[in-house]
């Protein structure tokens, strides 16, 4: 790491709304001698370390705690090793790792640390490995549990695992996804592998749903989505939804909430695979990384999409919300006023939760925000790209309205020979599409894939329908504005429906594509694939005078360059 | 490979793993045998043997009694006797293919290594040709007017074929003038760690004229400053994609090869000049891609990437036939993201894209059709012990 790169980290400072993002540390993992062989390439998983329990009482000291926030377990795969690490802020130094495990014929693909762990020294790492073995290793005990061993749920030569991930509020469970369709949900409370039913229980062409045989198995359920290899998925905070991004281009939502499962809805990219997804803090939106080289922001509840995000310049491979964002409300009671502040806090408070700051600081806030009263956006998508390119992407909920639809006489009067099939819902198009000479095609296709729907319902014991149901009905009124706009042209563009946002920050990082983009409380962190982590350090809060001063300071800068992220008209 | 004489494939390749999925299609699987060099000639023909219209096309084509012997009678040949063969499964020698190329067309006319894309557009220009003369031979015949009709579309044409449109637009006078150009394929340049639409896009983007190159208007009357733009006004049915890696570098005055990480998706949405600002545009989807392998245009290998009708893929490499995963194997066609990976030399060249009728409304409903139509169950192995394929 000479010292080029030192220097160099200076153009990779973010002046945000929120303040300036300095870069920690760019480490070079395989210090320059990467011979990456993995598929996934490098992804590093952090999880919170727990601080020792204090000496004179069994329970873990809370107020400890927030002083070992700093500190985090970085997992990463390299070459054919996974390598685990303490990282606090400071260098990391190559060989003062905490475990390192060698897996030489079979490497690992893809990693999860556990983030739920409540005990000194524990530490749960599930480790896919190309083959498809996945394996739970506590680097502590130095203990493996493997699963899947011998392929004997899922998994061949032609098969690898994409993602892994813990189902959050389930202590036990984990899902695994493959490039074979298929996506597992394992618990690691039992022993006895399980297989799943060779004949499904629901099969539809969207997905095949096979309990497993028996019931005190590894295996909970297997699940085939889509025609194409599933690339990602997410669950929702509550651990009952899943979204999935699968190569066959869509993003499907799926429900656990009652048994059996069942899709929710689903949505088309504009063309290519979806690559990766990831909910807002607030599950109202879905973000998607797609081979369009788009970010695309989805409702959570209708699957529209509702922004198109313009900018990279090849596949976007990992897309992420930043949960520690939150911006000021200005316009309300100040009293009212909640700053809820990323970053390190001098002073934290005894539990994580926000509080209200100190009337002083509100009140510096308000002065500020009344000096600059546009409305702060309220979410902050992080997307880095195959072409190594970082894009920091604010908005809020009424970004996401589309603009004026402007349909101009020559279009609409020219029918096209082919009818291209719309993007996003599958119901709002087919209707308008009435009067067009040439849509038999495409809603006799329509017509069919609701037909399949149908089936859907037919297999499913209860279904309380949510307004998102009635998509799939031909002829309907629609529910969103968009659609709305939708029936009064005769030839819907998607990117009519659709609004676009700009970038608030657009970087070059390394000139190797970039795997993925982790938000931390303090920190946030960049990959790419042969090894290298970035790292920027949240700005800190300190004083109210300092506070005025750091505020004001980067929204100069932040107004100066002129952020748009007001949705422009497209045609 | 040396001692294998003749046209017929040996029981013995049918167990090297990685083999060809069973399927209950007459579809015919046969690799070319590398002559000498000749593995840009084997890898187009296979890229076009599978763009289904041409092979089509050129399968029920009939010359004239009177015709002599030219390269698309021999590519007809050929391609009857892979369409008509009784094995499923081998490799042919095109020997006669090759030696009626190289009689019309001397630059090939060596052992060396040549351009694939020279070899496409030679080919496809040839038979377009070959077609209107006899187009001609036939309205001679019938009309007895002298008058000078533009070029008859061929079918050639009708498959390749697009237009371009050449904008360019005065800065000072405001006035825009075009000219249209025909194509049968694009040559795109290249950016390295981009994908194929990032570079479509910059090809359709606009270039300011300035300094030097002023743009000499007509109405202004002198050098003006400009900006020139080349748009596609339409696009073929089916689309070729040559990314340009090979430059002249001035330096080491030879050719030299840009190995850039390019991707490209399996489907494509294109927009033409007009339905830029609608932003609907057409799908395409892969159905074909040649890969250059080695360090520079002259070192090299051609293997060809295509897309079976039943949906799963296979690399023609000359003689050999793999299957391969699409997801996990395309990343080795893409080029080096960097000097990180030194062993990649394998680079997309050539891509070809066929046009989807109807759009798309995700290959659900193809899996259904194409479920109905394999009646084998997953994963079931055949006679020949060939290894677990999934689906």
């Amino acid at each position: 790491m000479a010292r080029n790169e030192t220097s160099s980290l200076q153009e990779f400072q973010l002046n945000l709304r929120d303040g300036t993002y300095s870069t920690l540390s760019n480490y070079d993992t395989s210090s320059g001698k990467a011979t990456i062989r993995s598929y996934t390439g490098f992804r590093p998983s952090f999880a919170p370390v727990i601080p020792p329990p204090d000496k004179h009482s069994n329970k873990i000291d809370k107020s400890d705690k927030t002083k070992s926030q700093e500190l985090a377990y970085l997992c990463y795969n390299l070459d054919s090793a996974v390598y685990i690490y303490r990282f606090n802020g400071r260098p990391l130094h190559y060989m003062n790792f905490v475990d390192r495990k060698m897996y030489t014929s079979d490497p690992p693909v893809c990693m999860a640390a556990s983030t739920e762990v409540k005990e000194y020294l524990q530490l749960e790492l599930l480790i896919a490995t190309k083959s498809g073995t996945i394996l739970n290793f506590n680097p502590f005990s130095r203990t493996s549990v493997y699963y899947n061993e011998d392929h004997c749920i899922e998994g061949s030569k032609e098969t690898r695992p994409t993602h892994i991930a813990w189902i959050p509020q389930s202590i036990n469970r984990f899902a695994v996804s493959f490039t074979s369709k298929i996506l597992l949900i394992l618990t690691t409370k039992y022993k006895v592998p399980g297989v799943p039913h060779t004949n499904p229980t629901i099969d539809t062409s969207h997905f095949s749903f096979y309990p497993a045989r028996a019931k005190k198995t590894v295996l909970k359920m297997k699940l085939r989505i889509g025609t194409d290899a599933l690339n990602h998925f997410a669950f929702s905070a509550d651990g009952k939804q899943i979204a999935t991004a699968s190569s066959d281009g869509f993003l499907r939502l799926f429900s656990l909430k009652q048994k059996p499962i069942q899709m929710c809805g689903r949505g088309r990219s504009n063309f290519g695979g979806v690559l990766c997804v990831c909910w807002s803090p607030d599950e109202k939106y879905l973000a998607t990384g797609t081979e369009d080289d788009l970010v695309t922001i989805w409702s959570s509840t209708t699957l529209l999409p509702l922004t198109r995000c313009f900018g990279h310049r090849s596949w976007v491979s990992c897309v992420m919300f930043d949960p520690f964002y939150i911006p000021t409300n200005p316009g309300n009671d100040p009293s009212d006023n909640f700053l809820l502040s990323a970053g390190r806090e001098r002073n934290p408070s005894p539990d994580d939760r926000p509080s209200k700051t100190p009337l002083c600081r509100l009140q510096s806030l308000a002065r500020v925000s009344s000096l600059y009263p546009e409305i702060a956006p309220t979410y902050r998508l992080g997307s880095v790209g195959q072409d190594g390119k970082f894009f920091l992407w604010e908005f809020s909920d009424d970004d996401l309205k589309p603009s004026v639809v402007n349909i101009s006489p020559r279009r609409v009067s020219a029918p096209s020979p082919v009818l291209p099939y719309p993007n996003g819902a599958s119901c709002m198009n087919g209707e308008s599409n009435k009067d067009h000479p040439f849509i038999n095609s495409a809603s006799d296709i329509e017509v069919e894939d609701h037909g399949i729907d149908n089936s859907d319902r037919r297999n499913k014991s209860k279904d309380k329908k949510k307004p998102v149901k009635n998509r799939s009905k031909v002829s309907h009124s629609p529910i969103l504005p968009p659609t709305d706009l939708c029936e009064t042209q005769p030839h819907p563009s998607s990117s009519q429906v659709v609004s676009r946002l700009e970038p608030v920050v657009e970087k070059s990082i390394f000139d190797d594509r970039l795997t993925s983009i982790h938000f931390d409380k303090n920190f946030i962190f960049v990959s790419s694939y042969c090894g290298r982590i970035l790292c920027w350090e949240r700005p800190v809060k300190e004083s109210v005078i300092d506070v005025k001063e750091q505020v004001k300071e980067p929204l100069e800068n932040h107004v100066m360059s002129k952020p748009t992220h007001k949705s422009s008209k497209d045609s | 490979m040396g001692n294998i004489q003749g046209d017929f494939f040996s029981a013995k390749f049918l167990s090297t793993s990685n083999s060809i999925p069973v399927t209950d299609t007459n579809e015919k699987f046969f690799g070319l045998y590398n002559v000498a060099n000749t593995c840009y000639i084997n890898s187009v023909l296979q890229a076009l043997y599978y763009c289904i219209p041409f092979r089509d096309k050129v399968l029920e084509y009939q010359p004239n009694p009177d015709c002599s012997e030219n390269v698309l009678t021999a590519l007809r040949d050929l391609f009857n006797q892979i369409h008509n063969h009784k094995n499923r499964q081998g490799y042919i020698n095109p020997k006669k293919f090759v030696a009626q190329l190289k009689r019309e067309y001397p630059v090939f006319d060596n052992y060396n290594q040549q351009d694939a894309q020279e070899m496409l557009n030679f080919l496809l220009n040839r038979i377009s040709e070959i077609l209107r003369a006899e187009l001609s031979e036939d309205s001679d015949d019938s009309s007895s007017g002298s008058h000078k009709d533009p070029a008859p579309l061929t079918w050639v044409q009708e498959i390749f074929q697009g237009t371009l449109t050449n904008e360019t637009k005065c800065l000072t006078c405001e006035t825009v003038k075009s000219k249209d150009e025909d194509f049968i394929d694009i040559s795109v340049d290249i950016e390295q760690n981009t994908s194929i639409t990032a570079c479509l896009n910059d090809f359709s983007s606009s270039e300011t004229l300035t300094g030097t190159c002023k743009l000499n208007c007509e109405e202004c009357g002198g050098k003006t400053e400009g900006t020139k733009r080349l748009r596609v006004k339409s696009y073929p049915s089916t689309l070729a994609l040559h990314l340009k890696r090979f430059k002249f570098d001035e330096l080491l005055l030879r050719h030299t090869k840009l190995g850039y990480r390019i991707v490209f998706p399996k489907e494509l949405r294109l927009t033409t000049k007009e339905e830029e600002a609608g932003g609907e545009g057409q799908i395409y989807e892969l159905f074909s891609v040649v890969v250059h392998c080695g360090p520079s245009p002259n070192q090299g290998h051609y293997v060809t990437v295509a897309k079976t009708l039943m949906g799963f893929w296979l690399v023609y490499d000359d003689d050999r036939i793999t299957a391969i995963d699409p997801n996990t194997s395309f990343e080795t066609y893409f080029g080096r993201s960097s000097d990180h990976q030194k062993t990649n030399d394998q680079c997309g060249y050539l891509l070809f894209y066929q046009h989807k009728v109807g759009g798309f409304v995700g290959s659900c409903q193809e899996r259904d059709k194409s479920k109905e139509k394999s009646k084998l169950p997953q994963g079931r192995t055949n006679s020949f012990d060939q290894p677990k394929v999934s689906t």
